[in-house]
């Protein structure tokens, strides 16, 4: 008789150890990786990590200005997409969508063999992201790389067969020589290296833009004429001219100018914290192109997507800011605007400060506008039905000094970035919305006009 | 057996043995919450997570702060490079500084922030409670 509660009651203390652990080890989310044939099946954790160190490598290596960070992140979310689209079902690959893509043969996985897309996607973003960097990456942002690429690469290669793992990590890798390769014909190959693009002669008129801080040449005048991904998104998304310039008071060009100095000169403490929160900061960021991907980082980690849907969003992300950076660079070149601080300095109040520095470039269209215009795109076309209503919290910028912002919208978010560049004084309201405008068209461009897999977690 | 077989035989069995069994399984019990909320990921974050986070988060304002003025001063100073020649190199200098403190102190507290986000708040709510907390401290330290 006491044997048999003292046997039953040491079965319940088992069953409550296993049901103990079966609660414990699916609540801290360390997936084992072992070999899966679907992209879906992988954690993207690996993916962010690269992500946030492209970001800082962005920061810390010299001649990585906008455009040229914009391009980085968009080879390698090509290549990082190519290691594993053939692991999505339904998916098609970039090499015949986009421009010049198809002269460079991509390798294609031999059939019947079994592959980790998780292992070709860490070696072909690992070495894509040294190729782009390549003369500039400096000894400790490589030994970071490096580090990184091995311990993912130990922690996937678990459980996972040695000709698979050799065959997966070789494959990513060819991916990543190929896209290289195709990224050498861009027009931006190496551009790190001398960004200002010289000789290059600045044309003095009126209207045109002067230098307003130490550099006394404009920031890549020729980056307009790179090959974008999409060739629409240059030869059908650009903007009508400006507001006929004029230094007369009262006509159209002269109320874009009052309007900025209005701004400036009445500013709510608000206004000012939104013009430094976007203007990603003085020697510190990672470029707004940056910013937004660590928005879509943000986002991907919050919604627990898969490998799957990771990498289409980040190479969705990646061709639409390479090409709104692009287009928007074509812009600014081609008319050459002044900024509002020189104008308003010429012909309003020579005392006239701005709220944050001016780039060294021309006004119209307003970068950041671009590139959040198309990123803003994007988004609502992930993770919206459409209307881009999205609760979130921007978490992003809370390691530079500043609160965290919330918003419910992704265009909300995109105007406020926008009008960021209004109260920071240094672009006409003309070219805000204009840029915003060429931004969203790319994004929507490459929603709509790029194959891209459905019903994706 | 099913499981009110199971109590009904405990209830009618040896009381002391079962009370014995009982404790036991209570301890067992107690011992593997303790272990559940200490390792897994749901646990609340701590005061001293708080006020860690909260200094570290000080020093990115301080710096952001800084990164700003000094920004301002170049600013001013670029309108005659000629005459601020020397000025100038050595707020270069300084602004080079500055940039490897603040990337210092701002990996450090993305790493915390990371961590934090991905054990322990795991939701919005959770998030927005721990970022009020540290709001807190700060305005008690007045963080500037």
């Amino acid at each position: 008789m006491l044997s048999q509660p003292r046997t039953n009651h040491s079965k319940f203390s088992l069953l409550l150890l296993a049901g103990f652990l079966l609660l414990w080890m699916p609540s801290c989310q360390k997936d084992e990786f072992v070999d899966l044939s679907e992209t879906q099946d992988y954690d993207p954790d690996f993916l962010y990590k690269y992500y946030d160190h492209l970001c800082l490598s962005i920061k810390t290596t010299p001649g990585f200005f906008p455009p040229q960070a914009a391009r980085a992140y968009g080879y390698i979310g090509i290549a990082q997409y190519e290691a594993v689209v053939n692991g999505i079902k339904n998916a098609q690959s970039l090499q015949n969508q986009l421009n010049g893509f198809s002269e460079y043969k991509l390798p294609l996985p031999e059939q019947g063999k079994e592959y980790n897309w998780a292992l070709a996607s860490n070696a072909a973003t690992a070495k894509i992201f040294k190729y782009m960097f390549e003369k500039s990456l400096s000894a400790n942002n490589a030994r970071i790389l490096d580090s990184l690429e091995s311990q993912i690469q130990i922690s996937l290669m678990q459980g996972v067969r040695s000709d698979v793992i050799d065959r997966s990590v070789s494959f990513g890798q060819k991916i990543a020589d190929v896209v290289f390769e195709y990224s050498k014909t861009d027009g931006g190959h190496e551009s790190y290296l001398a960004p200002f693009q010289l000789p290059f002669v600045v044309p003095n008129d009126d209207y045109c833009w002067a230098p307003t801080g130490a550099a006394l040449q404009p920031l890549s005048p020729k980056w307009g004429s790179n090959r974008p991904f999409l060739s629409i998104n240059v030869t059908q998304t650009q903007v009508v001219p400006h507001t006929p310039f004029s230094a007369t008071p009262g006509t159209p060009f002269y109320n874009e100018a009052m309007a900025v100095y209005g701004t400036v000169t009445n500013n709510a403490p608000e206004q000012i914290e939104i013009a430094k929160y976007w203007a990603d900061d003085p020697f510190m960021t990672c470029t707004p192109a940056g910013h937004t991907f660590n928005i879509l980082t943000q986002v991907m980690r919050e919604e627990r997507v898969t490998l799957a849907k990771a990498a289409m969003s980040y190479a969705r992300m990646c061709i639409a800011e390479n090409d709104a950076f692009i287009a928007c660079w074509k812009g600014k070149y081609d008319y050459f605007l002044i900024r509002p601080v020189t104008y308003i300095k010429r012909y309003i109040d020579p005392n006239f400060a701005t709220v944050i520095g001016t780039p060294p470039f021309p006004a119209y269209t307003s970068g950041h506008s671009c590139e959040i215009g198309a990123g803003s795109r994007i988004l609502t076309d992930l993770f919206t039905d459409g209307s881009g209503n999205y609760l979130f919290t921007d978490y992003s910028q809370l390691q530079f000094g500043f609160k965290a912002r919330s918003f419910s919208n992704f265009n909300d978010m995109a105007e406020e970035c926008a009008n960021s560049r209004l109260y920071g004084g240094i672009h006409f309201p003309m070219d805000n919305s204009k840029g915003l405008q060429v931004g969203k068209s790319i994004g929507d461009n490459v929603n709509k006009r790029i194959l891209w897999p459905v019903f994706v977690r | 057996m099913s499981t009110k077989e199971y109590c009904g035989r405990y209830l009618s069995g040896n009381h002391f043995e079962n009370r014995i069994v009982l404790k036991n399984q209570l301890y067992l019990l107690t011992v593997l919450s303790i272990c559940y909320f200490l390792l897994s990921c749901g646990s609340d974050t701590t005061e001293k997570e708080i006020t860690n986070f909260a200094r570290i988060q000080c020093q990115t304002i301080r710096l952001k702060n800084a990164r700003f003025a000094l920004a301002d001063s170049i600013r001013i100073l670029e309108n005659d490079t000629v005459t601020h020649k020397t000025t100038l190199l050595t707020l270069k200098t300084k602004a080079d500084e500055l940039k490897k403190e603040s990337l210092i102190v701002a990996d450090s507290l993305k790493q915390q922030m990371d961590l934090l986000f991905q054990n322990k708040l795991t939701s919005e709510e959770k998030k927005q409670n721990f970022l009020k907390a540290v709001d807190e401290y700060q305005q008690k330290w007045s963080c500037e």
